[in-house]
């Protein structure tokens, strides 16, 4: 466990009560808010390199409705971190939040998703017929082939090549420090500095609690044979099979994942609705557009 | 920015305490890069000893704790710490990622190396005008 005391000006921005369960001998925190009120329990899932702070501005919006609950992937936030690397696989980040939602009792849930919260979330969708009862998707990718920004050396490639990975985000972690900033539109100068920053940067002080976000980008396969290619291929292939109602949201400014990706999700998945743009948004939309996703969470609990 | 990044035959003189900057744990990630670090250790027959811009000498080898993978440390006689300021082990970092770049060679560019450091203002990275 991480009993991470969080300074005054974060718990201002983020007010809730931190929770763990004990996965694999590992303390994995969330926040919860809400009652399920008969309705699903919405599941908020982040990615690289955030944590359940990224939905601060939207559980307090949705929570009157519904009982939301935001974890933190081990290896970021709050909740434990080993120190090897070859832990943060794709394949184990989905397997303990199954284990998760099995230790919370989840029976039947909305999920959230975006970035990373993608690929770990349909894992679980696929994996357990009949939990998911509906998606909120944001800003992501559930298939091999890469995204321009993913495949190209400059400046992605490059920033976690090797060495260049352990000073970039190791040492420097400049995914916290200036990827934030270079990923959001709307909220981009809360990510120049202040609480909000400094909120993302609570949970990485040093080196070594950093690894987990090295790991992500080393995760994303750009060929066959690489690790996950088959896995998210596989993902791909199932996709159509989720009957669910799916909503999507997307920031158009994105260059990681552009909104020829929102096109992609409506071809994939039969009940899906057509995209909300949000024009001034960009990657990390929950920044950019907090209460235009809450609106869309509360429409897809009121179609669930 | 002129890579001073001279290999040393042994470590006289730089200190014989060791305190690691950097850590890499798949340094085959892309293979090419563990290729070259595994045939420069092959070549010196053990630890890799470099001196960088600010003169002080740097370890490249295997990790004596931790997971496996390799680790560069920058030798001392202070125990606490590298008696080296932060700005100043940032460049000598950058110069070791640029030789080692250059030698990787192919699609992995110094240039392309200088503006990623760029985009991200990635401390030890030249500041161009």
């Amino acid at each position: 466990m991480n009993p991470q005391r969080i300074p005054p000006e974060i718990q201002a921005i983020y007010p809730f009560e931190s929770r763990w369960v004990r996965i694999d001998g590992l303390g994995m925190h969330y926040v919860e808010q809400g009652l399920d009120q008969g309705r699903p329990t919405v599941l908020l899932l982040h990615g690289n390199p955030t944590w359940s702070f990224l939905y601060r501005e939207i559980i307090p919006r949705i929570s009157p409705v519904c009982r939301a609950v935001a974890p933190d992937y081990i290896g970021m936030g709050l909740s434990d971190k080993p120190a090897h690397e070859a832990f943060y696989t794709l394949e184990n980040h989905t397997r303990i939040l199954g284990d998760f939602v099995d230790q919370l009792g989840l029976k039947r849930i909305v999920l959230v998703v975006q970035d990373w919260g993608g690929p770990i979330g349909f894992g679980l969708a696929l994996a357990r017929p009949g939990l998911v009862a509906g998606m909120l998707i944001m800003n992501t990718w559930a298939w091999p082939d890469p995204s321009h920004f993913h495949a190209s050396v400059l400046p992605w490639r490059m920033m976690h090549a090797p060495f260049a990975g352990a000073h970039f985000f190791l040492r420097r972690n400049i995914l916290v420090e200036r990827g934030l900033y270079l990923s959001t539109s709307r909220a981009r100068e809360k990510l120049k500095h202040g609480p909000v920053l400094d909120g993302y940067r609570l949970p990485f002080p040093t080196l070594e609690s950093r690894i987990a976000l090295l790991a992500f980008p080393r995760n994303i396969p750009l060929k066959p044979g690489d690790l996950n290619w088959e896995r998210m291929k596989r993902m791909e292939e199932a996709l159509p099979g989720l009957s669910c109602p799916c909503r999507l949201l997307w920031g158009e400014k994105d260059n990681v994942f552009p909104p020829e990706n929102a096109g992609r999700f409506q071809k994939l998945l039969p009940a899906c609705a057509p995209p909300r743009w949000i024009p001034d948004g960009s990657h990390f939309v929950q920044e950019d557009a907090p209460g235009e996703i809450a609106e869309e969470v509360l429409k897809l609990l009121d179609q669930v | 920015m002129t890579i001073e990044l001279m290999i040393e035959a042994e470590a006289s003189g730089a200190g014989r305490f060791e305190h690691r900057v950097l850590f890499e744990q798949s340094p085959d990630h892309y293979p090419e890069y563990g290729r070259l670090l595994r045939a420069e250790l092959d070549r010196v027959g053990g630890d890799l000893l470099f001196r960088a811009p600010s003169g002080r000498v740097y370890r490249l080898g295997r990790p004596k704790t931790g997971p496996d993978g390799l680790e560069v440390v920058i030798l001392g006689d202070d125990p606490d710490g590298p008696g080296l300021p932060g700005e100043a082990v940032d460049r000598d970092v950058w110069a070791f990622l640029e030789w080692l770049i250059g030698r990787v060679g192919g699609e992995w560019t110094s240039a392309d190396l200088e503006k990623t450091g760029a985009i991200y203002r990635v401390p030890g990275a030249p500041v161009r005008a």
